[in-house]
């Protein structure tokens, strides 16, 4: 029987190899990690265009009891201020994509009210 | 031979990096949303009711009497004399018995006068709106 030494010390080796693996992953301790979620992405914000703005003046004409516009695209939260600084007037769904802000509480008047700002949010 | 199998093992663990960085990263689902905000001037032509909507508004008057321009005149809470002068005015009464008199110019006369509550009486207005 012929014993080829190179061959010998290959299998000898491959043996020592797979012994240590298996000495390493029988003394490694587990630990518990529990799943955790992270991760990344995006989504695309847009603004809306308004429309079609119009004043309800009030029996008194000097007041401004309301202030309807269209949005282009439906919304869920929509303010209105109609003065630079002052009061943000809540503005509520009337049909489709139209909003009409009761700007009675505090009462507004045509002046000082200098400028419209609408803010919505989908 | 030799460097030919190098780039063969290079390569393999790169390309095995690429999966292994891609099978961890998480993506999250963001869905698109909308948020914005736009101003607009408030001014004579902006606040004009509807019947006035055929005019070109230059002046805002809160008061009794209008101007040489294309004026709002809006009165008060109480009877008053409105009178829009020149210009082709809208002119709004309010409250209380008001006298409205739009331009004096008969023949240019294009006013609207809109009187509100009360009895009103109306001179020189082209349109009026009790």
């Amino acid at each position: 029987m012929t014993i080829d030494i190179r061959r010998f010390r290959y299998i000898a080796a491959l043996i020592a190899a797979v012994c240590v693996a298996v000495g390493v992953y029988a003394f490694t301790a587990s630990n518990t990690v529990p799943g955790s979620s992270a991760g990344a992405g995006s989504g695309a914000i847009t603004g809306y265009t308004v429309s079609n703005v119009a004043y309800t003046l009030g029996t008194v004409p000097t007041n401004m009891d309301a202030v309807t516009f269209t949005l282009d695209k439906a919304a869920g939260t929509v303010k209105a201020q109609v003065q630079t600084g002052g009061s943000w007037y809540s503005c509520s769904n009337t049909s489709g994509n139209n909003w009409s802000c009761d700007t009675t509480s505090p009462q507004a008047t045509v002046q000082p009210a200098d400028q419209l700002t609408v803010v919505a949010t989908s | 031979m030799t460097v030919y199998l190098r780039f063969v093992a290079l390569s393999g663990v790169l390309a095995a990096a690429a999966i292994a960085i891609g099978t961890f990263t998480a993506t999250n689902t963001v869905p698109s949303s909308r948020v914005g905000q736009q101003q607009f001037a408030i001014d004579a032509n902006a606040l004009k009711p509807a019947a006035c909507s055929a005019l070109n508004l230059t002046t805002l008057v809160v008061g009794t009497n209008g101007t040489a321009a294309n004026d709002l005149v809006l009165g008060p809470s109480t009877g008053s004399l409105l009178n829009g002068n020149g210009g082709t005015d809208c002119i709004v009464g309010g409250g209380g018995i008001d006298t409205i008199t739009g331009n004096g110019n008969a023949s240019s006369n294009n006013d609207v006068c809109i009187g509100g509550p009360g009895i009103d009486i109306f001179r020189k207005c082209k349109t009026t709106i009790q």
